[in-house]
Formats: C-alpha cells, sequence, structure tokens
C-alpha cells in the first residue's frame, strides 16, 4: 500500500458557454481508499474555490454552474488525490474559456427529397440547434458542416453552413444511397462530434408518358 | 474593400426624411457582419502566433491579467451582459474598440509577416465599425464617452533570450482576440434587445 498516485487533468469543456466541466484520470490509488478533490482560481480572483458539484457528469469530473463561469477569463485547475498515506496533486491546467467552447452536435437530422418540374431535384439537409445554445440571444452564433458520402464509399463531400439549418444538395446519383452528418462549432471554436448518420435512397428517374 | 462610405452609407436625400432612414436593425445587421469578421481574422492571427511562438512555452502563465483594457468593468458572462443597460454595452463596446486603434498600429509595424495583412484588415474593418457604432450610438440617442483604455506600450517581461522581441505581440493578440469577442458577444445581444425583444 503506497500514497495514491499523481491525477491528470484531462480536459475542460463549454457546451453553450454559460457553464463548463473538468475531467480527470485518476493515479494509481496505492490500494486504498482514495478521495479526490478538484479546486479552480482565474485570473481575476486567486482565490482557491472547491468543485461544486463532483457528480452531474459522471465519474473524476466537476460540473460548475453558471455562477461560476466566466467567457474571458482565463482559468487554472488542479486535482488532489489523498488517502490514508499520503495525498498527490496533478500538474496545474490552465485554459482561457474561449479556448474550451465546444457545443453538443446538432440535433434532429432529416432527410427529404424535392424533384419538381421547374428545376433540378435537390437532397433537402434540415436539423435543429444544439442542446442548449442559445441563438436566439445571439449569444452563441453556430457554424455548420454537413458532410456526405455514398454509402458504400470512403470519401466525404463536405458543405460549410453560416447559420441556418437547412441545406440543398444538389446533382445526387438516382438509386444511389447516401450517408450524411452534420457537426457545428461557435466563434471559430471547437467542433461538435458529428451527429448520428441518416441514410436517404435517392428515387430512380422515371420516363415520362409520351 | 468595404469603406466607411458605402457599409454604413444612406442614399441621397434630405437629411432625417424618414424614407431615407437606414433601419436600427440594418445597421446593426452590418456592424456584426464586421464585428464578426473582426473576431474571425483576431482568432486566426492568435493562432497563427501560437503555432510560430508559443509552442511549449506555457506562456498563458505570464497572460495573467494583463490585457490593457482588463480595467474596463465589462460583464463576464450571458446573464451579465443582458442585464447591463443597452447604452453602458454600447459604450463599452465603444470604448473597447477605441482602446485597440494604438495597439492595431503597433502590431501592423511588428508582426511577423504572415499575420501584417490581417492585422491591416483588422485595422480597416473596426475603422468601418467605429463609423457604424456612431450611428447606432446616434439612432439610440446615446451619448459615447471620450474616455477608454489607453494602451501605454508594449509590455516588458523577463522571457528567455530571443524570445523577447514577440511577447508583446504574442501578448496583444491574445488580448485582441478576448476583445473582439467581447464586442462581437456584446454587439449580437444588444441587436437581440434593440431589435428582437421590441418586436
Amino acid at each position: 500500500q503506497s500514497p495514491p498516485g499523481q491525477p491528470t487533468v484531462t480536459h475542460c469543456r463549454s457546451y453553450e458557454k454559460e457553464t463548463f466541466n473538468c475531467w480527470w484520470k485518476p493515479g494509481p490509488d496505492g490500494g486504498l481508499p482514495t478521495n479526490y478533490t478538484l479546486v479552480y482560481w482565474t485570473e481575476k480572483n486567486n482565490k482557491r474555490i472547491e468543485c461544486p458539484d463532483y457528480h452531474t457528469s459522471g465519474p473524476y469530473s466537476c460540473s460548475f454552474s453558471k455562477a461560476h463561469f466566466s467567457m474571458w477569463i482565463l482559468y487554472s485547475v488542479i486535482v488532489n488525490a489523498s488517502n490514508a498515506l499520503g495525498w498527490n496533486a496533478s500538474y496545474e491546467y490552465k485554459f482561457d474559456m474561449l479556448d474550451i467552447v465546444q457545443p453538443f452536435p446538432p440535433r434532429n437530422l432529416s432527410l427529404s427529397y424535392e424533384a419538381v418540374e421547374t428545376s433540378m431535384p435537390y437532397l433537402i439537409v434540415k436539423w435543429n440547434t444544439p442542446e442548449k445554445a442559445d441563438v436566439k440571444t445571439g449569444w452563441m452564433t453556430l457554424v455548420y458542416q454537413v458532410r456526405l458520402r455514398e454509402e458504400k464509399q470512403q470519401i466525404w463531400e463536405e458543405h460549410i453552413v453560416e447559420q441556418q439549418t437547412k441545406l440543398k444538395i444538389f446533382s445526387l446519383t438516382p438509386g444511389k444511397t447516401y450517408a450524411v452528418q452534420v457537426r457545428c462549432n461557435a466563434d471559430k471554436g471547437k467542433w461538435s462530434e458529428w451527429s448520428e448518420e441518416e441514410y436517404f435512397q435517392i428515387p430512380e428517374v422515371t420516363k415520362k408518358q409520351d | 474593400c468595404l469603406t466607411r462610405e458605402v457599409v454604413f452609407s444612406s442614399p441621397i436625400c434630405t437629411s432625417g426624411s424618414f424614407q431615407c432612414q437606414v433601419l436600427l436593425s440594418d445597421l446593426f445587421d452590418r456592424a456584426i457582419r464586421l464585428s464578426h469578421y473582426i473576431h474571425s481574422l483576431s482568432t486566426e492571427m492568435f493562432e497563427d502566433i501560437e503555432q510560430q511562438y508559443s509552442e511549449g512555452r506555457q506562456l498563458l502563465i505570464k497572460l495573467m491579467n494583463n490585457c490593457h483594457t482588463s480595467t474596463l468593468n465589462t460583464p463576464e458572462n450571458k446573464e451579465q451582459t443582458l442585464q447591463l443597460q443597452h447604452e453602458d454595452l454600447l459604450s463599452l463596446v465603444n470604448k473597447l474598440l477605441l482602446s485597440w486603434y494604438q495597439p492595431l498600429k503597433y502590431l501592423s509595424m511588428k508582426a511577423p509577416n504572415n499575420i501584417v495583412q490581417k492585422v491591416k484588415e483588422a485595422e480597416e474593418h473596426a475603422r468601418i465599425l467605429q463609423g457604424g457604432i456612431d450611428r447606432i450610438s446616434e439612432r439610440m440617442l446615446t451619448d459615447l464617452e471620450d474616455f477608454y483604455p489607453q494602451w501605454l506600450g508594449p509590455v516588458d517581461v523577463m522571457m528567455p533570450q530571443g524570445d523577447l522581441h514577440l511577447f508583446p505581440v504574442y501578448q496583444l493578440l491574445h488580448c485582441f482576440r478576448r476583445d473582439a469577442h467581447k464586442i462581437d458577444s456584446y454587439l449580437k445581444i444588444l441587436r437581440y434587445h434593440m431589435i428582437h425583444a421590441n418586436s
């Protein structure tokens, strides 16, 4: 049995520029029950403040509510591991809140097809803004990326969409099935994960009756 | 490229006549297109200098709380921003913009070559945005104060030999990204208040 090994703060993330979370990886526990505490401070307030919620974001995590959130400030985080024989602290993990903004993926991706006399047929891709993203007031401005590939191919075709939640894609091959995904980022920050894949088979062209 | 006369001008007609009034929502939309773009430029410039200069140098420690605009009492999250008086929010935007004329001038002379072009573009767009803010303040009947945080020149920081000349550039670009994001965020919230929240 021994004191605990050194924990490592792995990453922090703000999903909607209003709250944020941090996660850490424990070191070896020394064969004894180990207790973890996380503290943070900022460039404007050197006072160490303990994590308010160790549970909501799962094991080895801390969730910080709005009261702890400041958009334009440098944060420092340290995790401390302790057991009956001693303790060990992580390196200081420092970040700028601007750099950890990474939204949830867009939701409810849906595909439909439009083939009208007056124009080329096209695939309509629609989605909803990600969970908790306040785009209405302008606090979050999202840019989207849609990607599409033929079902049995590997190469994706990518489209950047500024702020709308809809895209028309032309020139798809009748009879082929396509996979589509969408992701987003806020204020040139990190891209979210990709949404679930949705599939759509483009209808065959039916010959007109003479 | 965009010039102040083009972006915020209105058709030739007698001053004040109703038809020629550019809608306040259009003034905000134009201003936000500029602030959004300036923020994008500031992010690219900071990413450029980070790749070139800060790799493995743990520079964030040296950036603690030393932007020349940190003396401004600015809202730090969404609730604080939403609660601030409209005139105060516009005044903050104005002060932040004014406080960056000198530092951007410095950056246009001292930044690495691959960044200088973006600095000059940011300078130009900030100038145009300033014109827009002036027009918006007229329409909101808001008097913008002349006071703004002065930049007192590049910081002196003890750095390992050979790195001295770029640290002030790195530090300014870090602060410019921060303030450009504040300007963009405050203008968007202000637009929401002035345009959407009232309709």
